[in-house]
């Protein structure tokens, strides 16, 4: 019985110690074509602990999320955990290894998508070229995309800082921002471009999309309870009018 | 006995710990198609290539290369392979000397087993060489012989394409149809075929036919990951790979002085940069391994471009680059051109040549589809934060100066006898001894002493980026991007181990226009010896095809041959003869 405890031990250490040469051998046959260096690769800035950090509440995802991100030159950066700050409409990558904090630079980003979004596995935020105000010139913001069609609908979920407020913790006061959240919408059109329209009206799609003035008054003649209250309602209104192209 | 099946059990259930699935790498066939296979130095050579593999994933890019006698490669391109095939042009260059000469075609996977490239032997003549001595013809030979050896009128027993022509005999500028058609039903479409219409010359024997290659089956034979692990060459599925090694040791490659050199040792890892001149600083990294290898999976921006590849780390080192034309086997002619009678041939190939030189008569060539290197750069960076141009301020002499007067934040201080840079800003937030990231040009350099001494004529612009900078795995304290007047960085020498290199760009789709004969002037001579180059003729659902040429003036026997293939990699080929008679 013991010869027999001796014979399996050996061969379980011989096993031990073959597996571990082979472990070897491969990574060294191997690593040539592991470390090819294709990229794409994720430039950006290293936001170190000494740097601005947004405050928590400023965030799109308050928890690091899977996701994938596009590159402006064609590449994807796969299962990366990403973040992104509606208030600096910036995103933020972690490396879940060094725990570093990266700000890509978001000239270099087309768009980017959470895998699951508290559930929603279709949150995709794409780069457009926006006006925000006819004072200002043009800028690249991230919007989040609603619909995609041949009419595409866009939300931008802008904060701003609306007052600050007086808040005791530990016994110290500290001044406290609060921020609220003011949606825009972005409707893209094949042919006449991107409109942005704040309220969520009838008569806001109406005056948005006159050619669209049939479908968009059957629709809720035959569904009156269909108003638009919500995001999901627009999706649903927007589906019907790409369907009638 | 059963102390012996456990050990041997063991073995088998034992996992190989650390490997990475591949998945089944597919073995890689190419067979080429040439419009003839003699060629006058100065001429087109026009091809046409097949690969065959795994149906869903095969090589993007093919190498065609023709060597001499000496194995030394006097042409070479690159192919794109799309729907597995590939056709264009390469033009023998008008100095080649008169000899024997190999036509080699193969993937970058394929070079792993060499004995499945592609070769093929040509004869190239100088049409000022009389001699011809290269082309020895057999003592003793009759004309009976001649006849006997004249196995290029006979068919093979492997054509599966039917070609039926109007007539067998034309007239000197007769219209020659002939029809195409499938011998029996295929289990696939068409995908593409070849047609050549040339002059045949009587004893040489027959090229290859795509069917000796392809061997009617798909290839079966395919490299599982543990084969893969061993390749040399990696495959180019989607992006163009370029491989190399660094060896310890101050070698001279360029002088080929390999004898004191040695591949790194297995603690000694290297980072290895590769980038462009450019207006914008660009760069893509590799990793040694512990072999000293490295690859890149080239960005498509880089393809046709002059690169520097260089090492981050300084070391006594030198980089060797993987060459793609570099083929051991070497060539040994089979003398196959060496019948009766083909001095007498080439010589007259050569009167064609000069005929058609006198006449101006010259191919025009139809491009179908072009290649052209991606737009995008891969841009270390996207959001600079200050653009200086020297030029709006006064001269100053150095690039002291010029950091301290017009550069904010970054600043230059000489330490013993070397200068050292860095951004004032992050300073405390990175590695003391970590100097920004200098670009040249759009190319990394060692460091700030490379540019001391750049006044401001000599600097266009100057580029600041004061934080720290992730790329990738890399970090950099600050970026610093200066683009020269006058394209400085190549003049620039690298204290790290350095080398200049050109990538190749892919060759166009291109085929010879048709001839009509109303592009000849009627009075002129028609002296061609290939009627009809066609590479990529697409049948409609395997029905009979009809092929219209023109007769050339000059007398004597033609070969129609066909090779294709169809949608399920099944080879095709058919041939034909035809004669042309004086009028």
């Amino acid at each position: 019985m013991s010869m027999k405890i001796r014979n399996i031990t050996l061969i379980v250490l011989f096993q031990v110690f073959i597996s571990g040469i082979c472990n070897g051998q491969a990574i060294i046959k191997n690593s040539t074509g592991n470390n090819a260096g294709s990229g794409p690769y994720i430039s950006g800035e290293l936001i170190t602990s000494s740097s601005f950090q947004p405050d928590i509440v400023t965030y799109f995802n308050r928890e690091w999320l899977p996701g994938d991100i596009i590159l402006t030159e064609g590449g994807i950066l796969r299962n990366k955990m990403i973040r992104y700050n509606s208030l600096l409409d910036e995103l933020f990558c972690l490396e879940p290894e060094s725990g570093r904090i990266i700000k890509p630079d978001k000239e270099a980003i087309v768009k980017f998508h959470f895998y699951n979004y508290y559930g929603d596995t279709a949150v995709y935020f794409k780069k457009l070229r926006i006006n925000e105000d006819v004072s200002t010139d043009s800028v690249d913001a991230f919007v989040q995309q609603l619909y995609d069609g041949k009419l595409s609908l866009y939300i931008r979920r802008s904060l701003y800082l609306d007052h600050k407020e007086v808040v005791r913790v530990n016994n110290n006061y500290y001044l406290k921002d609060i921020y609220k959240v003011e949606p825009v919408f972005y409707l893209k059109h094949p042919v006449k471009g991107i409109y942005a329209f704040k309220a969520l009206s009838r008569k806001s799609i109406l005056a948005l999309l006159p050619e669209k003035d049939d479908q968009i008054r059957k629709y809720f003649r035959e569904a009156p309870k269909y108003r638009i209250k919500s995001e999901d309602d627009l999706i649903k209104l927007m589906g019907i009018l790409d369907s009638g192209n | 006995m059963r102390f012996l099946i456990l050990i041997i059990l063991s073995f088998a259930v034992m996992p190989v710990a650390g490997q990475e699935n591949y998945g089944t790498l597919h073995a890689e066939r190419v067979f080429l198609h040439t419009d003839r296979n003699t060629y006058i130095a100065g001429e087109y050579l026009f091809y046409k290539m097949y690969l065959q593999g795994n149906p869903e994933k095969t090589s993007r890019y093919a190498y065609l290369l023709i060597r001499d006698q000496n194995n030394s490669v006097v042409t070479h391109i690159r192919m794109e392979i799309s729907n597995h095939v590939s056709f264009g042009h390469i033009l023998l260059s008008d100095t080649l000397s008169s000899g024997y000469y190999q036509v080699l075609c193969y993937t970058n996977l394929m070079r792993n087993y060499e004995e499945n490239i592609f070769t093929m032997e040509i004869a190239i003549a100088n049409r000022f060489d009389e001699n011809l001595i290269p082309f020895t013809e057999p003592a003793g030979k009759t004309d009976a012989d001649k006849t006997e050896q004249a196995s290029s009128v006979h068919k093979s027993e492997k054509e599966n394409i039917h070609i039926k022509p109007e007539r067998q005999v034309y007239n000197s500028r007769d219209k020659i149809v002939f029809s195409v058609e499938p011998d029996s039903p295929l289990s696939g479409t068409i995908e593409s075929l070849s047609v050549s219409v040339s002059e045949i010359i009587p004893g040489i024997p027959d090229d290859p036919f795509v069917s000796d290659y392809f061997d009617g089956e798909r290839l079966s034979s395919s490299k599982s990951d543990t084969e893969e692990n061993r390749l040399n060459h990696y495959p180019e599925y989607n992006r163009s790979v370029l491989q190399g090694k660094v060896m310890t040791g101050t070698t001279s490659v360029a002088a080929g002085k390999k004898g004191r050199s040695s591949p790194v040792k297995t603690s000694e890892k290297y980072t290895v940069l590769l980038s462009s001149a450019d207006s914008a600083a660009n760069l893509l990294y590799s990793f040694t391994d512990s072999l000293g290898s490295f690859c890149f999976n080239l960005d498509p921006y880089y393809e046709g471009k002059d690169v520097i590849i260089k090492l981050r780390e300084k070391a006594d080192a030198s980089i060797i680059i993987d060459n793609k034309t570099s083929i051991s086997r070497p060539f040994i002619p089979s003398l196959r051109f060496s019948v009766p009678g083909i001095k007498e041939y080439l010589i007259r190939c050569g009167q064609i040549a000069q005929v058609h030189r006198f006449y101006n008569y010259r191919i025009t060539m139809d491009t179908l589809n072009t290649f052209v290197s991606a737009k995008i750069i891969p841009r270390i960076y996207y959001k600079h934060y200050q653009t200086i141009l020297p030029s709006d301020f006064v001269e100053l002499n150095d690039f002291t100066e010029i950091s301290r007067e017009i550069v904010p934040g970054f600043k230059v201080r000489k330490t013993r006898d070397r200068f050292v840079s860095g951004y004032s800003n992050i300073q405390y937030k990175a590695d003391p001894d970590a100097e920004p990231a200098i670009f040249l040009d759009g190319v990394p350099i060692d460091d700030v002493n490379q540019i001391i001494h750049f006044s401001t004529m000599d600097i266009k612009s100057i580029e600041t980026v004061s934080a720290i900078r992730v790329y990738g795995e890399m970090t950099f304290p600050g970026i610093l991007s200066v683009i020269s007047s006058n394209k400085a960085v190549d003049n620039i020498e690298f204290t790290a181990p350095a080398v200049r290199f050109t990538t190749l760009s892919s060759q166009c789709f291109t085929r010879p226009e048709p001839f009509t004969p109303a592009s000849l002037n009627r009075n002129f001579p028609d002296l061609r010896q290939v009627l009809l180059w066609e590479p990529d003729l697409r049948p409609d659902n395997n029905t009979i095809t009809v092929i219209e040429c023109f007769a050339s003036d000059l007398r004597g026997l033609y070969r129609i041959d066909i090779q294709g293939i169809t949608t399920d990699g099944f080879p095709l080929h058919g041939s034909a003869v035809i004669s042309i008679r004086p009028e």
